[in-house]
């Protein structure tokens, strides 16, 4: 099994609901946020486009933060999904610093925290939190072991890309294009 | 957790049905409610943020009366037994109307008419006329189509051309982009039209960003291109449009080189444009508000929603002038917009009415008798209307100001005594929206919090303390328990047979005898039955042309200040609520204004240096964002900041009404800039 997201940067409007219903779903603390939205103008006026996209952690198949990570908090769960374990968290900050995404923070508890791809939603056959209240539904999730998965059927269909390529992290948040 | 049907009581286009779940008596989620067709996806970050709001450790949950520049708490008895001494004491002394009543669009609900009833029963006040938002654009399609309707939500999904003009529902009503987008998959064209490349600019196939205030113009060019092209409808001109010909005259004096020039619109875009409008139909134009906040903006949409009428884009799916639909305003006495209009009849108890867009320079200079009390509710005036330091100023003049409101405002801060609102969880109500066609209950779900009343016990409290006549008041306020409000609500719905509290309880009911495509009959309610390209009204009411015509802003020319200031909404708050809140903050962590990357450069401002933007009203000093895709010459900053941020727009503004409908013209506003520091 491997969990993956894929977003709509053709659909997705920026409204930011991804990132509220984060903070409400995973309590959040204040003025920290798991995701958040992104909007990447290039060209020179009046000639331009902007990306708009929702980004978190990209759940990485080759992850940074886990490979420095010198207690194992940050480890493989599941279906590749890369989580924190709090206790075992000294706080050092080299995940965080070892992140080419910058989707890790320090919880004001001392700990390391970031998107768990609503772990405790999916393993009840939810959608994650973010996925669930977009209004657009320019977000997918899934199993890419699962042809039948909103997200491996999706890709089947759009031209993708991923952030950071060249970081080599192999990462399993796609961004259709 | 249990879960309630509700609907979202806010000044905003959406209007969404949601559920919300509630735990422990408290507000704890918020889920999206699929009964509504307009909103099915679920309500934007604003509702989701209402977890917070209803639970929010900065809510005033009690009364408060300023001691010695502090707010300290009061208990309701004394705080009412002040405020009817108050009121007794004016009211002797300089009679009803040297009270100041003040009410705005912070909730919705058919319960807000009680306050009206027990001023009423006072004996008057002043009240205001006119409204902030959208009046001249209202009563531009009342007076060329007879009322205020388009076509059902969904219906986008029907067009084959969209045109966004002057909204971005990316920001404002996002659930309009759901059509929208089930459109564009069919094969749709969509043309954005905005002096910002905004977030809904990046779905469409072309790009218009016209110099603020002149939209107009380009409205004519384009109609004569499509005149000169005989790409116009004749059958629909001739069985439903009255003064086509007159127009046709008017418009084909129009230069289009020179429109071009002076819109600041390349002449083979607006060619483009033209093209679109003449071989594609069906057509849906969905005009924002913002291009009728100009003084020229009532004859701006004139001259826009005359596309539609030439090119036959009326009274067909897909095909659909889309401004507002108050369809599902079943209950009103009088349709809008003429109620923003003073009221002609001299006798009534409000008989002194002054207006909104000009009430700070207003209240200054008004005698006979001086206002001395104000009273605000569901509105934050300090911080939302124009010019709003001299309102500050004008509010600090008052004897005593009552303040109710639910967190510390800007309008708050200057209380003398602030009572606590309850919110929309609190009190049932019946909402309607004008975007979609249905009615709704707003549920009471939870008990107020704190020591909170709603403001019908505070006004039925109020009157029992001035010792209205016992008849009086059970004829025009509720009593307080809930048995009684939801009596008083049934009263309200029973006119309307298909309508019943019962029935809004289990989701939102589409309004009785609404057209799910407006003007399908081809009945106009105008003096001559048709289309009134040209209105003899628009004369005698407003002075301006019969004919829809460009007039240019007078200050853009001899203003010796260079950029244009725009005010829009953003997607973070409605107005000035909810950018108090933490998960707004988040977002929005800091107020800011926008400028171009080409006026960045000449000023040598990067991105982050605080600017200070002034102009002869006022000045704010914030950070710059540049924005590589904004217009060149202006200048954006949202409304909604409020003056404790330091970055209230209204400090710029100024008190001025629009052409017609008496709208406010916030965007008749020039403005300069220059840089304060690199931080």
């Amino acid at each position: 099994m491997r969990y993956a997201m894929a977003i709509d940067t053709k659909k997705c409007v920026g409204c930011s609901d991804c990132v509220v219903a984060c903070q409400t779903e995973n309590d959040v603390p204040i003025g920290y946020c798991r995701d958040w939205v992104v909007e990447v103008t290039d060209g020179t006026y009046p000639q331009l486009e902007t990306e708009i996209r929702s980004e978190r952690c990209n759940h990485c198949d080759n992850s940074p933060c886990v490979r420095c990570c010198p207690t194992g908090a940050s480890h493989y769960a599941e279906g590749g999904i890369v989580l924190v374990t709090k206790n075992e968290c000294i706080g050092c900050g080299a995940c965080i610093q070892s992140c080419p995404y910058d989707a890790r923070y320090t919880h004001p508890d001392g700990y390391v925290d970031k998107c768990t791809f609503c772990m405790h939603r999916v393993k009840k056959g939810m959608e994650p939190a973010c996925v669930a209240v977009c209004p657009t539904k320019c977000m997918y999730f899934g199993d890419l072991d699962d042809p039948n998965s909103p997200v491996s059927k999706i890709l089947k269909t759009r031209k993708f890309k991923v952030l950071a390529p060249e970081a080599g992290t192999k990462p399993n948040v796609y961004y259709l294009i | 957790m249990i879960f309630f049907n509700t609907a979202c009581p806010r000044n905003c286009y959406s209007t969404c049905s949601f559920k919300v779940g509630i735990e422990g008596g408290k507000v704890k989620l918020v889920e999206p409610q699929p009964l509504n067709r307009a909103t099915p996806e679920g309500i934007c970050l604003k509702g989701l943020s209402y977890v917070e709001r209803a639970n929010s450790k900065e809510r005033i949950l009690n009364p408060l009366i300023r001691k010695n520049g502090v707010f300290v708490p009061i208990d309701w008895e004394a705080a009412l037994t002040l405020i009817a001494d108050k009121l007794t004491s004016f009211k002797e002394n300089y009679g009803s109307h040297s009270v100041l009543f003040y009410a705005a669009s912070g909730t919705s609900g058919l319960l807000n008419d009680v306050n009206l009833n027990f001023w009423r029963m006072f004996g008057g006040t002043t009240r205001v006329y006119g409204n902030l938002c959208w009046p001249a654009g209202l009563e531009a399609t009342h007076l060329t189509l007879g009322e205020n309707k388009h076509n059902v939500a969904w219906d986008i999904e029907n067009a084959n051309l969209i045109v966004l003009w002057g909204k971005n529902p990316a920001e404002t009503n996002i659930h309009q982009m759901i059509p929208i987008e089930k459109a564009l998959a069919k094969g749709a064209r969509m043309v954005v039209i905005d002096p910002r490349r905004t977030q809904s600019a990046e779905h469409a196939d072309l790009l218009i960003q016209p110099k603020p205030g002149t939209d107009a113009l380009l409205a004519l060019a384009v109609a004569k291109l499509l005149i000169e092209k005989k790409q116009t409808d004749q059958a629909f001109i001739m069985n439903h449009v009255l003064g086509f010909d007159a127009f046709k005259q008017e418009v084909l004096q129009v230069n289009i080189v020179e429109a071009a020039r002076v819109t600041g619109v390349p002449l083979n875009l607006i060619e483009k444009l033209a093209h679109l409008m003449g071989t594609i139909q069906p057509m849906t134009l969905v005009a924002g508000y913002g291009m009728q906040r100009f003084s020229n903006g009532g004859q701006t949409i004139r001259c826009l929603l005359a596309l539609n009428i030439i090119t036959g884009n009326i009274g067909k799916p897909g095909a659909c002038w889309h401004y507002a639909d108050l369809q599902g305003d079943v209950f009103s006495k009088l349709k809008e917009p003429e109620s923003y209009f003073p009221d002609p009849k001299a006798d009534e108890p409000f008989r002194r009415v002054i207006p909104t867009a000009r009430l700070g320079e207003t209240m200054l200079k008004l005698s006979n008798p001086e206002i001395k009390m104000a009273w605000v509710e569901r509105g934050n005036p300090l911080a939302q209307n124009p010019d709003s330091l001299k309102i500050r100023e004008a509010f600090r003049q008052l004897e005593f100001k009552v303040v109710v409101e639910q967190f510390m405002t800007d309008t708050a801060l200057e209380a003398d005594l602030i009572l606590p609102a309850k919110n929309m969880f609190e009190q049932s109500d019946i909402i309607s929206s004008y975007w979609n066609p249905y009615v709704q209950l707003k549920q009471k779900v939870v008990e107020p919090a704190g020591e909170v009343k709603p403001e019908t016990e505070i006004y039925y409290l109020l009157a029992k303390k001035l010792a209205f006549a016992e008849d009086l008041i059970q004829q025009n306020i509720p009593e307080p328990d809930d048995a009684s409000i939801e009596a008083w609500l049934e009263k309200e719905l029973k006119p309307i047979e298909e309508l019943s509290l019962d029935k809004l309880k289990k989701g939102p009911v589409l309004a009785p005898r609404m057209q799910e495509i407006a003007f399908s009959d081809y009945r106009f309610s105008t003096p001559s039955g048709k289309i009134e390209l040209y209105s003899e009204q628009a004369k005698t009411r407003w002075n301006v042309s019969e004919l829809p015509g460009y007039e240019a802003i007078s200050e853009n020319d001899k203003s010796n200040f260079p950029y244009q200031l725009m005010t829009p909404n953003t997607k973070n708050r409605i107005h000035s609520q909810f950018g108090n809140l933490q998960v707004i903050k988040v977002l929005d962590p800091f107020p800011y204004a926008t400028i171009s990357e080409i006026d960045a450069r000449q000023k040598n401002i990067r991105p982050g240096n605080k600017i200070k933007v002034f102009n002869e009203v006022g000045s704010l000093e914030l950070k710059a964002k540049i924005d590589a895709s904004l217009r060149p010459g202006v200048v954006v900053i949202y409304n909604g900041y409020w003056h404790q941020e330091g970055a209230c727009p209204n400090s710029l503004t100024k008190g001025q009404e629009t052409d017609m409908g008496h709208g406010t013209a916030f965007h008749d506003t020039r403005v300069d800039f220059c840089l304060v520091s690199r931080k």
